[in-house]
């Protein structure tokens, strides 16, 4: 990525068709923005820690939110490697963002650039491919639940 | 039979003649319509109902254009529809509707048609016959009984209940025609002191003037509603976009800053704080839009009143997720979903433990057990942060004295954040939990804050430091060599230890400059008089190139993890310190060892 960040605009590419689901991933698009847009000039630590506490934030429900899901629907009988794989991406997650906001806070020159790549990376591979699985399996749920009424 | 004599049918030309009389005795008025929907016939009488001249027979060429409402007046259907059309679509002998005619004079008029019957042409075609009566009055009657449960008595704005009834219409309407809507939620900055010190009737001056000006400004089928007291609502339609809707906005709020004149002189200033939200830009139906709109105009109060505020979904999002996590750490307050951990202290010079730090714990019902750095900094400007800070000390001096009890006396370090420590209940609340444990415990409690949070507000701290230590508690400092405590600063902390951030200990194998950051920071702690801790020993050579540069308390995985208290005492009583840790180095210096008290 260059310094010219361009601002994501949300997508129906970037939607998982699970409503709840979706509108907490808008939160991280948001994030990426704002991350985004304090690359071009020089970023104030106070914001990108700021940041960093969303991330953690938006993991603590949102990943509680997907998880739940996951048990209610029975994600692990279906596929086992996969419910596994996603919640150890989860725990990752938490992992990464309070490392980036110990090197946010000791003012370490990259920093800005590292929550990007971070939150960038985790929109590519996790919510463009991980969460689409599990909404595909929630939604396919909810309409057998649906056929069933 | 009678031998009467049987009169052959009357023609039906005859019949057609005899019409106009027979039915003039007749009170309601009487129409037949074409097949196609013309009005071929009506009683003179009643041609004045339909705003037709009483000469305008035959009548098949006119158009006429009502508005179908049911008999209270209400609208059976939301667009304007053909008379004809609505007589053709009648249910045979039932009643039909209300029937709204602009007059030439503009008066508008309620008839009640009804259909009377069909009659059948030579084509096999369907004629309508159809009686009407002048319903104006009743209509009337309940459109003032309308007005009255509508409408705002005071202002004469539509209510809450018309704006509910409304809304739904003029979303539908804007997506019809691909026009933005904004759905505007106002309340008035100011007008508190109007109504406390000018008086009431003061209060509804300005509000009528309020009403009237927002009145001048809508457009077309723009809506402005009083929610109550002095908070509106406004409906704006037809916009091009944000920057249009920008604009109406600024209008109004210049039209509503203007002073008005209470008379005697009197001027009252008011502004308006507005919320916006907008569609489209997000989905929302009507009574979530009033829900956002209403959240962003306590942004707009918040941000200085006198202004407008656009909703931002992500934003609200965002919000939403924070006040969610809030009332979960709550909730696992509430159902003892956390809990304390020990990570023991080792002085690796002597080999001897010297102390245990308290380390909270999340038991998460669905994300398992979670670390402090993921969810306390969170709360930590918060009361809820308070409360966890208040329950930590609450369970490290109920763990000191059980282990007292045992007969276990190690000194125990718990970790404070900045807000709790500076906030004014805290030396209160220590005080009271040390007299309702024992006062003596105070000896074995270290208190430690991070080096960064501690430099915020450096008085406060030095000042609830001091305090604290008078209750005989122990401050440490955590994550020394993070932040940037100035040496005048640190002389000014009352602090007894100096924890060295466990990045500078990660990075010191590798890199010599941190190992000569932490090599300073030792220096420092000496040259204070502070005990200094190697936090984040990892591994073996972590132990050993401390003890070379003399700090000999360490903390790290390397040496213990952190232990659920009732583990402790066995692990205790089966520690053995590693002979590799003997120094054997020539930096080997004379050091303080022992506890933090």
């Amino acid at each position: 990525m260059t310094n010219s960040f361009s601002p994501l605009v949300w997508s129906a590419q970037l939607e998982t068709g699970v409503p709840e689901i979706d509108e907490q991933h808008q939160v991280l698009v948001q994030s990426l923005n704002e991350a985004g847009a304090s690359l071009g000039r020089q970023p104030r630590p106070e914001h990108l820690e700021k940041i960093t506490q969303d991330l953690l934030a938006y993991a603590l429900v949102h990943f509680d939110m997907e998880e739940t899901m996951m048990a209610e629907t029975g994600y692990a009988e279906v596929s086992d490697a996969a419910a596994a794989e996603h919640q150890d991406q989860h725990r990752a997650f938490s992992a990464r963002a309070v490392a980036l906001r110990d090197e946010v806070r000791s003012g370490a020159p990259d920093a800005a650039r590292h929550l990007l790549d971070f939150i960038h990376h985790w929109l590519i591979h996790h919510i463009l491919q991980t969460d689409q699985l599990l909404a595909a399996h929630v939604l396919a749920q909810r309409e057998a639940a649906a056929a069933r009424s | 039979m009678d031998a009467r004599t049987r009169w052959p049918p009357l023609s039906a030309a005859a019949l057609a003649q005899a019409l106009p009389n027979l039915l003039h005795g007749v009170q309601d008025g009487v129409q037949i319509w074409a097949p196609d929907g013309a009005l071929i016939y009506a009683k003179p009488a009643t041609l004045t109902l339909f705003g037709l001249p009483p000469e305008a027979t035959p009548l098949s060429s006119l158009e006429l254009t009502a508005w179908a409402v049911d008999p209270l007046g209400a609208p059976l259907n939301a667009r304007g529809l053909d008379l004809p059309d609505l007589v053709a679509s009648a249910e045979d002998g039932l009643v039909l509707a209300g029937i709204r005619c602009e007059a030439p004079a503009g008066v508008t008029r309620w008839l009640r048609l009804k259909q009377q019957s069909t009659l059948s042409g030579p084509y096999g075609e369907t004629w309508r016959v159809t009686t009407c009566a002048d319903v104006s009055h009743f209509v009337a009657q309940e459109q003032a009984l309308q007005q009255q449960a509508f409408h705002d008595a005071l202002t004469g704005l539509p209510n809450r209940l018309l704006l509910a009834d409304r809304l739904p219409y003029a979303l539908a309407a804007a997506q019809r025609r691909d026009e933005g809507l904004a759905v505007c939620v106002m309340d008035l900055d100011g007008f508190k002191p109007v109504n406390d010190m000018l008086g009431h009737q003061a209060g509804d001056r300005v509000l009528q003037e309020i009403a009237h000006r927002l009145r001048a400004a809508m457009r077309g089928e723009d809506l402005a509603a009083r929610m109550g007291g002095d908070e509106f609502a406004l409906v704006l339609g037809g916009l091009s976009g944000v920057a249009d809707c920008e604009l109406v906005l600024k209008r109004i709020l210049r039209d509503l800053s203007r002073p008005v004149d209470l008379g005697g002189g009197q001027l009252a200033c008011v502004s308006a704080s507005i919320g916006v939200a907008m569609v489209p830009g997000h989905e929302a139906d009507a009574e979530q839009l009033l829900r956002h709109a209403d959240e962003a105009m306590y942004q707009a109060k918040a941000a200085g009143k006198g202004r407008f505020h656009m909703f931002d979904p992500a934003a609200a999002s965002r919000l939403r997720v924070s006040r969610t996590l809030i009332s979960k750490i709550q909730q696992a307050l509430d159902q003892g979903q956390f809990y304390l951990l020990y990570q023991p202290l080792i002085d690796c010079q002597v080999g001897e433990v010297v102390g245990l730090e308290a380390l909270i714990r999340w038991r998460h019902p669905v994300l398992g057990e979670r670390l402090p750095a993921e969810f306390l900094p969170l709360v930590a400007q918060d009361d809820t942060g308070l409360r966890v800070g208040a329950w930590v000390l609450h369970a490290a001096l109920a763990q000191i004295r059980c282990w007292d009890a045992m007969g276990l006396r190690l000194p125990i370090t718990v970790n404070v954040q900045a807000h709790h420590f500076c906030h004014e209940q805290f030396h209160g609340q220590l005080r009271e939990l040390l007299e309702h444990v024992d006062p003596a415990l105070a000896q074995r409690l270290g208190l430690e804050l991070t080096e960064s949070a501690a430099l915020e507000d450096l008085p406060a701290v030095a000042r609830q430091a001091a305090a604290c230590r008078a209750l005989g508690v122990c401050i440490g400092l955590d994550g020394f060599g993070s932040g940037r405590t100035s040496l005048s600063q640190l002389s000014h902390l009352p602090a007894r230890s100096l924890k060295i951030d466990p990045s500078l200990v990660r990075d010191m194998l590798a890199d010599e400059r941190q190992r000569a950051l932490v090599q300073g920071v030792v220096g420092l702690a000496r040259a204070f008089g502070l005990q200094v801790v190697g936090v984040g020993v990892e591994q073996a050579q972590h132990v050993a190139a401390l003890l070379a540069l003399g700090c000999h308390v360490m903390q790290g995985f390397h040496l213990a993890r952190p232990l659920a208290p009732e583990l402790v005492p066995a692990w205790l009583a089966g520690f053995r310190p590693d002979p590799a840790w003997s120094p054997a180095s020539e930096f080997l210096e004379p050091s303080r060892t022992g506890g933090t008290s």
